[in-house]
């Protein structure tokens, strides 16, 4: 175990350094993926209701907190891949606004919804917010780099909302954990009222 | 300080220029294959998640695929079969899918699978380069990749540690679709 951790740790930095590859001759990467990486964390819409997945998932414990991270991306990503191929979602703006509102709302009341329920509320509203991203796509970025930029940044709102629901060990997390689920909310609601 | 953690500050504080993606490395065609495999993210990735797959499931299961995959990947190469690079996406999805579902496959259901993906792979690196040389530089470093990445999970058990190995399929699997919405996408 312990040279497992001596050679991962190393691998993961040497990952993590890379520099640019300026020589190659593809033009275009590095702003696919800044561009991807970018567009996840550009709308606040957006970033509520995924980092209000994380702290549902952590208020739900095990094994929700697992299965949310896994499953969301996929879902997400199958959102993109129909914005991308131009299949129409209706009220994708409202839909996304409800996410907000709704998972802030189960955030504050601390539903404990079982395991299905959960994950289709938020694969659902994944579908929504995947589908907004697709649609959105700028022309001419690189499809790989994008796509792994945006995956990446979705996977990091994901863990951050993970990583602060585990206060929610201790009385005064779980209270902190509640009122930001009432922010949320809020400001789901408001986008809600912009979109209509 | 901890020796790990010496030797990780070391190597952050040493990057370089990444310029070797010219393929034009001065080293000969070997070591252009390599370089050229190894800043080709469309090829790695999916082979990566796939040796975290192989690593989960433990010793046997990698052993196989180490093998079996260069030769598969060298085997397509070679053939001058090439499939259009759109394809690679499928190797993101039946690898990242594998991984963050952690199916239970047998040794033999996973050597067949590493045919697959080196097959896909090589298809799609085929398209673009093709020479005897350098192919062989490229399918050394899927060999060293495989081992490295494989070995990095051989000691996990379980709890956060799989979640965390299984998430990053998850993330090749949402890769994979994404570049498959990007094909249609531009051919539309």
């Amino acid at each position: 175990m312990k040279a497992a951790r001596i050679s991962i740790l190393p691998m993961a930095l040497a990952i993590f350094m890379a520099t640019p590859a300026e020589a190659h001759i593809r033009q275009g990467e590095a702003s696919g993926f800044l561009s991807g990486l970018a567009h996840p964390v550009s709308g606040l819409d957006h970033i509520i209701a995924m980092v209000a997945v994380g702290l549902w998932g952590a208020q739900l414990g095990a094994p929700a907190i697992w299965l949310l991270p896994v499953t969301f991306p996929m879902v997400m990503a199958f959102g993109g891949f129909l914005g991308l191929i131009g299949i129409p979602l209706p009220g994708v703006e409202i839909g996304i606004a409800l996410s907000g509102v709704l998972l802030g709302a189960v955030v504050l009341l601390e539903l404990k919804a079982p395991l299905y329920l959960a994950a289709a509320l938020v694969g659902i509203f994944g579908l929504y917010h995947g589908h907004a991203h697709g649609a959105e796509l700028p022309p001419g970025e690189d499809g790989l780099l994008y796509s792994l930029g945006f995956v990446l940044a979705t996977g990091a709102l994901h863990a951050a909302g993970i990583a602060i629901g585990t206060v929610h060990r201790w009385t005064w997390g779980r209270a902190a954990l509640r009122l930001a689920g009432a922010g949320i909310s809020i400001g789901g609601l408001s986008f809600l009222v912009a979109a209509l | 300080m901890r020796p790990p953690i010496r030797l990780a500050a070391v190597l952050a504080l040493l990057p370089g220029i990444a310029s070797a993606h010219l393929v034009s490395t001065g080293f000969g065609p070997v070591t252009d294959g390599a370089y050229h495999f190894a800043l080709s993210p469309e090829q790695f990735l999916p082979m990566a998640a796939f040796a975290l797959l192989a690593g989960l499931r433990g010793p046997a299961h990698a052993r196989r695929i180490i093998f079996v995959l260069p030769l598969a990947w060298l085997a397509m190469v070679l053939s001058g079969l090439a499939i259009p690079a759109g394809f690679g996406a499928i190797a993101f999805l039946l690898t990242g899918g594998l991984l963050a579902a952690n199916i239970k496959l047998t040794p033999a259901q996973i050597a067949i699978a590493a045919i697959v993906v080196g097959a896909i792979s090589g298809g799609t690196y085929g398209a673009e380069d093709a020479s005897l040389l350098s192919s062989l530089g490229s399918a050394f470093t899927i060999f060293v990749l495989l081992a490295l990445v494989s070995s990095a999970v051989l000691p996990l058990r379980g709890g956060w540690q799989v979640i965390a190995v299984r998430v990053l399929g998850s993330w090749t699997a949402a890769t994979g679709l994404l570049l498959v919405g990007w094909a249609v996408h531009s051919r539309s």
